[in-house]
């Protein structure tokens, strides 16, 4: 008898217990998911339009229905660039085959950076054209892009540009910054877009 | 001795209510939610906007819920740190020539210390698998710690009886703490592994993550089976040499059959919904009071029996 008033104390104490730990660990849960896809717009990016590697146009338009991870550099860069793009052509190798996600690498140096010489990049780092974006245009607009579309500096191109990936949604949209020379930062990027893939 | 039975039990429960909050923040990706320590993102309350972010941070590391979601686990770890404390100054002033409720005491205020400096080490390894490992084995030696010291509290005044315990029995209750133990560190090695598949595969999915794994995961799933039968058979054992006369192993045999229970059908949660995130949290916590229910039951037998 004792006993068993002794279970039906402890059942009366540890059930309560047990159901509030659900509940409670479930809205965590699902608070920690909502915030990583929970990503203001930072700004609509205004329309431009340049060339790939392979001479083909490719603009705003062509970023609508993705994401977009974009990113300035030039192919001669000694400096972070080869950081930036190892990294980023690692990210992508893991992302897999997915058609959701494009890479845009934006040139800050067109003069030197010819399509002949996009293309060998692209080559040497095997990027697959299918995802990988590798962009020229007149160095004003580019200035411009930077400056006015991607909210990023732009002074002293080549030598002094950004080293952030910018993602851009599927509407066009800027929603977060990341260092492209830091690993921590592009983790979080990784995660951002697991979140916001699933909205496509 | 009433003050202290009420701190120690207090400290046990609230060990296990940090190591929950733990596995939460596991769980939910929060452990990076501060990227420093012992401060979050250079504040001692974590930052309401963007704009309070020092400099010398990355902003896009900034996720408001994910660094309150850290911060209560690192609240929580600091009370309990007070609580410890307490108990083993009571313990020092009150239970000095006890030296089995002194001893235990003072050592989980050094291991309590301990795991909130190593929590440091945690964030600066940037959740690096074998220094989380390290953190949650802290973790379980402490509780080990504080459920043995609440058996001796409680028992302190209670006549010790003296049962005669076989051979066999003894190398069963050892094989049992070892076989538990090492299954803890499998599991932890395969959450780790998961981590890291789903950081660096972002976009495959959970089963995908599993699959990867490899044979160690299968080889956690028989020893969990091992385990449930080897709990009946030890269960069955204590039964028979009267062993559940003592209450320490009364109530340990309960855990050790309830808890397995739970991770039984857990498991089974595992596969049919693939790798639910509330699941992994009492996975963890589960197996966790297993280990405790393990620890009171093998110190009961040890205090009373030949």
């Amino acid at each position: 008898m004792k006993s068993k008033k002794m279970v039906g104390r402890i059942i009366g104490v540890v059930v309560p217990i047990v159901l509030f730990l659900i509940v409670s660990a479930s809205f965590v849960i699902y608070k920690a998911n909502s915030s990583r896809s929970d990503l203001q717009i930072i700004a609509a990016l205004p329309e431009f339009q340049l060339m790939t590697q392979d001479n083909e146009l490719f603009g705003t338009k062509e970023m609508k229905g993705k994401l977009n991870l974009v990113y300035f550099f030039f192919s001669s860069c000694q400096g972070p660039c080869p950081i930036m793009t190892n990294n980023l052509v690692d990210i992508s190798k893991k992302f897999g085959e997915n058609d959701k996600i494009q890479f845009i690498g934006i040139s800050v140096d067109p003069q030197r950076d010819t399509p002949e010489v996009l293309r060998a990049f692209a080559n040497e780092y095997n990027l697959k054209s299918s995802n990988w974006k590798l962009l020229r245009g007149d160095i004003d607009r580019i200035e411009e892009i930077s400056q006015k579309g991607f909210l990023l500096a732009a002074d002293g191109f080549p030598m002094m540009h950004s080293t952030k990936v910018v993602l851009v949604d599927q509407n066009g949209n800027i929603r977060q910054y990341y260092d492209a020379t830091d690993m921590a930062s592009l983790n979080i990027m990784k995660t951002n877009v697991r979140e916001l893939i699933k909205e496509l | 001795m009433k003050l202290f039975k009420k701190l120690v039990l207090a400290s046990t429960i609230g060990t296990y209510l940090v190591i929950f909050v733990g596995g939460l923040v596991r769980v939910s990706g929060a452990g990076l939610g501060c990227p420093d320590w012992p401060r979050c993102f250079g504040r001692w309350f974590p930052p309401t906007s963007i704009d309070q972010i020092p400099d010398y941070i990355d902003a896009s590391q900034f996720n408001l819920t994910l660094a309150w979601i850290e911060y209560i686990n690192r609240l929580g770890g600091f009370l309990l740190g007070l609580l410890i404390a307490a108990t083993a100054v009571v313990a020092l002033i009150y239970h000095r020539k006890n030296k089995k409720i002194l001893v235990p005491s003072v050592v989980s205020a050094f291991l309590v210390a301990l795991l909130g400096a190593q929590g440091a080490v945690v964030i600066s390894s940037e959740l690096e698998p074998i220094v989380v490992t390290v953190h949650l084995l802290l973790a379980l030696a402490m509780a080990s710690l504080l459920i043995y010291t609440t058996y001796q509290a409680f028992s302190f005044d209670k006549e010790r009886l003296s049962i005669e315990i076989p051979k066999n029995v003894k190398m069963v209750a050892h094989i049992f703490m070892t076989v538990t133990l090492l299954q803890i560190l499998l599991g932890t090695h395969i959450r780790s592994k998961l981590e890291m598949l789903s950081r660096e595969f972002p976009l495959l999915t959970d089963l995908k993550w599993l699959g990867r794994v490899g044979m160690v995961n299968h080889i956690h799933m028989l020893i969990g089976v091992s385990l449930g039968v080897f709990t009946l058979y030890f269960v069955n054992e204590l039964k028979h040499i009267g062993a559940t006369k003592i209450p320490g192993v009364k109530y340990g045999i309960w855990g050790l059959q309830l808890f397995i229970l739970v991770q039984i059908f857990i498991g089974f949660t595992f596969t049919l919904f693939a790798l639910p995130e509330l699941g992994r949290v009492f996975h963890m916590f589960f197996a966790s009071l297993f280990f405790g229910a393990l620890v009171l039951t093998y110190s009961s037998l040890k205090s009373n029996g030949r």
